[in-house]
């Protein structure tokens, strides 16, 4: 496909979507105003954005912990998401999901999940939805390098390459299982071998260019639909922030020479270049953008700062379809 | 497809939980299954079967039988052994609209699938703000005394009742198969329906349409005054037997089947338990932490007054399930088991 | 000292064109096993030291776990990044420490990246790319024998090794690239997944090597005009899809594309060829470059690079020569 000028700039405003929500988030739980853990996808934005940018818009996708950027890049909603996070009833899940549960059926993804690999065999449901009424969708499963050590995982690589699904598998290889590396807890270095392991493709792209990540992503989802079965696509890509939280230096399991050196590597500033150099955009339309999504960032803030929290009486609303629970 | 004779042997003719004409059809346990998920399949395109081993062998219990050469391959899916992706795959075929039963073959292999039952299917829905509806049949064959030992016997519908966003559906018999096997496949949330391996060829009254029973709705087997008997799964069958018994013995027993155990219809209980003042509660799952200590609970919360005796529980001992016929008989309660647990109230 | 260098690069044969061709993946583990055999192979034709260059996967330090090998074994002082010119500092790295040749596992992309860091290695590469025009299929085991044999002094260089052609490309921005195989000029304004995917995109290729029997881009060329390894010339070919005239040629491994051409034209070594931007470069099947309007790039065949060890001729060779014959004590 022909990548052109509009889906450069549209894969650039997935990314400072992301990054926007994201700094700010992170800036609010610094000052104690979300409650719970918060998992930044900070530095990870191209891979949300190559991919979500490459998927008709009702294709699935199954998230992880680290989901704000995948909703994002698949145009969730600022208020929503940051209502959410601050456990409002305005939120994406009414305040009871959280950081971790983000989710928007409308746009088909089906959820972060809060628990490593999990969301995986739940793609291979949506897959085989797909496959079953021939709706001519695909799913696709996020998933960081870590969960590819958890048999979920593994059972689920097995099941869709078994039926022949519709699925990409999308590993965001940032190094690091939350704070152990990963060469001390996988013998491998490129998941793209599992894939091969279960008998399906897997290619390696730079998962910090969003360009690179949007047309490989491309040419495997033009194959996947065509019915050639599951593929795998695994981004090499890094977490500016850690784990849990928004100290990304000054700690035990990396260093912050890594760290420097793969903010040099920053998504946004390479697509930045690419664009300004290209002729594409200025600085001040670069600018203008940032500014734009700013506004909303902060709109957002207020919106959820002004929501009301549940009513005391929401709790045990929603744990059955039509019914209640005591 | 011919369903209704692949459970020759029947070794008993029961008589149906529902008012019956013993003139009238009579199904087996398993075969009630089969029939069922046909009827279910033909009328809803939506509903597909997934499991390991539900196509070409129908099962290793047969009670799939016959449905792969109806629906085909894609509607009756043979999938790896591979417990959590078998839920994930209902799980998420279920988000899209779907109305998917998947099997596990046996309900110790529940353990295996934990995550996705207890911390995805279960919880969906909740954590996306009521958004996901999440209309998922499970399938599982649970219960001992076919000295299949410890990892294919148990009875573990309490550690699933424990989990808020799940049902939990026991049938007692080839009627309650059918009418219950129907609700949970129409019901809008993800169910469990325990299939009793040792049931499979009792036979008992079967419409031959579909039809439903309400989850969360308990049926009084037998009226009584003396005692109320709650009696859950494969354990009706014994507690029936001792109600028999103790009738000759001047105890006139009231035997409730709850039918689901997640929801619990209490209120029936509660209000039997206020006329006979003495419960007694059997189930095969272990004495411990089982569904009878909750029953208990919400008895002396809300019947304390009415109580003439301690509440009694006829369940397995805290052990593992022996394989020896020797040991695993004394394991299962029994109906004399009951009777002497319903006599020591007097 | 007589010493062998061994490198692997751990993401050859690993990119996108494996969803759009049936390129094969090559594991990690098939690598270590290549390597442990070409280590094994080296030492056993007398190398006195293998000089491992240290990857980001540390495949060559596995290869060697568990040989007890001591001394013979010399783990390079670098720091990889996993990055491409991780293969560049350890080629330099080699060549400073002045090791008697050097066995390269990777495709034509790894060997352009090892050749920049030392232009005229007593190399001998083996194939583990997506494309191979360039390294050698060869039982590592033979490769490593060949290597060996080389450093050790058992063979003279010159006798078994024939330098290679270089494409030199002065980029308008005044950096200096090269490539061994072919320098393309894509329609495209991006390097994107840097694999060259869609045949229709190709504006113009120039090849040192262009044999008809190989797979990517140069095989345009090669199914056009071949000119060998040997022959003292490089092949130039115009691509346009709308051409009258077309050749299939196979681009990735199994995807065989039906090519148009308007003009095939021999390029003597020393001539500089024009390939005119707008595009993208691709050295050696990887775009890597993107020229705007009105931009030039330069480019020049000369016959200055590695020294290329044919092993099978040098395998051949000691065997002529008796080298394998050896004295059996009692």
């Amino acid at each position: 496909m022909e990548i052109t000028d509009e889906i450069l700039i549209d894969l650039y405003k997935r990314m400072v979507r992301v990054r926007l929500f994201e700094e700010e988030a992170g800036r609010l739980a610094e000052s104690a105003r979300l409650p719970g853990f918060l998992h930044l996808y900070v530095g990870e934005e191209a891979v949300a954005a190559g991919v979500c940018g490459a998927l008709e818009s009702q294709d699935q996708i199954t998230s992880t912990h680290r989901g704000h950027g995948h909703l994002l890049a698949k145009g969730g909603d600022f208020n929503r998401m940051m209502a959410e996070l601050m456990g409002k009833a305005t939120g994406y899940c009414n305040g009871k999901g959280g950081s971790m549960h983000i989710c928007d059926l409308d746009l088909a993804m089906l959820g972060a999940n809060g628990i490593v690999g999990a969301g995986v065999p739940i793609s291979v449901g949506a897959a085989y939805a797909n496959k079953l009424t021939g709706n001519g969708l695909i799913s696709v499963s996020f998933f960081g390098d870590g969960a590819t050590n958890i048999g979920a995982f593994h059972e689920a690589a097995n099941m869709a390459a078994a039926l022949s699904l519709p699925m990409l598998f999308v590993c965001e290889n940032n190094e690091y299982a939350e704070y152990s590396p990963r060469h001390k807890t996988m013998a491998i270095t490129d998941v793209i071998e599992r894939a091969a392991a279960y008998g399906f493709p897997g290619a390696i792209v730079d998962g910090m260019d969003c360009v690179a990540v949007f047309e490989a992503a491309s040419l495997a989802i033009e194959k996947i639909r065509g019915g050639e079965g599951p593929m795998m696509l695994e981004c090499k890509t890094y977490r500016f922030y850690d784990h849990v939280g928004v100290k990304g230096t000054a700690s035990d399991y990396r260093t912050d020479e890594e760290v420097e050196e793969m903010r040099k590597r920053d998504p946004l500033v390479v697509h930045e270049t690419r664009l300004i150099e290209s002729g594409i955009m200025d600085a001040d339309s670069i600018q203008a953008i940032k500014d734009d999504i700013q506004k909303e960032v902060d709109i957002s803030v207020e919106f959820a700062d002004q929501s009301p929290f549940p009513e005391l009486e929401d709790m045990l609303v929603d744990v059955y379809t039509n019914g209640e629970s005591s | 497809m011919s369903p209704d004779n692949i459970f020759e042997g029947a070794n008993e003719d029961e008589e149906s939980s529902s008012e019956s004409n013993p003139s009238e059809r009579k199904l087996g346990y398993g075969a009630a299954v089969v029939e069922t998920m046909a009827q279910i399949m033909r009328e809803d395109e939506s509903v597909f079967l997934a499991g390991e081993d539900v196509g070409a062998h129908g099962g290793v219990f047969g009670y799939f039988r016959g449905l792969q050469p109806e629906f085909g391959e894609d509607r009756v899916v043979d999938t790896p052994i591979a417990e959590q992706a078998i839920i994930g795959l209902g799980i998420g075929a279920a988000v899209q609209g779907l109305r998917p039963v998947v099997d596990l073959m046996f309900m110790d292999f529940i353990c295996v699938a934990m995550d996705q039952i207890a911390n995805q299917a279960a919880k969906l829905k909740y954590m996306f703000g009521g958004g996901a509806t999440l209309p998922l049949t499970i399938t599982t064959a649970g219960g001992a005394g076919l000295s299949a030992a410890a990892q294919h016997s148990q009875s573990l519908e309490a550690m699933l009742c424990h989990i808020p966003g799940l049902k939990v559906v026991m049938p007692s018999d080839a009627y309650e198969v059918k009418g219950l096997l129907t609700s949970c496949i129409r019901e809008d949330n993800p169910t469990v329906f325990i299939i009793n391996k040792r049931k499979l060829a009792d036979t008992c009254h079967v419409p031959e349409e579909l039809f439903e029973i309400p989850l969360g709705e308990g049926h009084v087997i037998r009226e009584g005054s003396d005692v109320t008997v709650v009696a859950i799964g494969r354990m009706v069958d014994e507690a029936k037997k001792a109600a028999e018994k103790l009738s000759g013995e001047g105890i006139d027993c009231e035997l409730i089947n709850p039918r689901t155990v997640q929801p619990l219809d209490i209120d029936l209980i509660v209000e039997s338990v206020s006329k006979t003042g003495h419960a007694v509660i059997v189930h095969e799952a272990v004495r411990f932490g089982g569904i009878g200590a909750e029953i208990a609970s919400q008895i002396q919360e809300q019947a304390f007054d009415y109580l003439d005796a301690p509440i009694g529980r006829v369940a397995a001992p805290f052990s593992p399930i022996p394989f020896s016929p020797a040991l695993e008989k004394h394991y299962v309660p029994d109906a004399e088991r009951i009777v002497t647990s319903i006599k020591n109230l007097f | 000292m007589t010493k062998v260098g061994l490198i692997a690069n751990p993401l050859a044969g690993k990119d996108v064109r494996r969803f759009v061709s049936a390129a094969s993946l090559n594991s990690d583990r098939s690598k270590i096993e290549i390597l442990r055999r070409c280590v094994l192979g080296a030492i056993d034709a007398g190398a006195e030291k293998v000089l491992l260059a240290n990857d980001f996967r540390n495949l060559a330090l596995r290869a060697v776990e568990g040989l007890n090998l001591g001394s013979k074994i010399e783990e390079m002082s670098f720091h990889p990044e996993g990055r491409r010119k991780d293969t560049t500092e350890a080629a330099k790295i080699f060549k400073k420490e002045g090791v008697k040749s050097v066995i390269s596992l990777g495709g034509d992309g790894t060997q352009r990246d090892l050749v920049l860091g030392w232009i005229d290695a007593p190399l001998l590469p083996i194939s583990t790319g997506t494309n191979n025009v360039f390294p050698f299929m060869v039982d590592p085991t033979v490769a490593g024998t060949a290597a060996g044999l080389v450093a050790s002094g058992e063979l003279v260089i010159e006798e078994v090794s024939k330098q290679a052609k270089v494409i030199h490309v002065d980029l308008p921005n005044g950096v200096k690239d090269l490539a061994l195989v072919d320098v393309v000029l894509v329609d495209d304004r991006l390097t994107g997944s840097r694999a060259v995917v869609k045949p229709d995109s190709v504006k113009q290729v120039l090849a040192a090597i262009a044999d008809p029997a190989s797979i990517g881009l140069a095989s345009i060329a090669g199914r056009s005009n071949p000119v060998y390894f040997n022959d003292e010339s490089a092949v130039s070919v115009i691509c346009d899809p709308t051409a009258k005239q077309g050749v299939f040629a196979p681009i990735m491994p199994g995807s065989v594309s039906d090519v148009g051409i308007t003009d095939i034209r021999k390029v003597e070594l020393g001539e500089t060829i024009e390939l005119d931007g707008p595009g993208a470069l691709a050295f050696d099947g990887e775009r890597d470059f993107v020229m705007g309007e009105n931009e030039v790039a330069k480019a020049t065949v000369l016959r200055n690079g590695p020294k290329v060890i044919n092993p099978i001729f040098a395998i051949q060779t000691a065997a002529s020569n008796k080298v394998f014959l050896r004295k059996r004590n009692s």
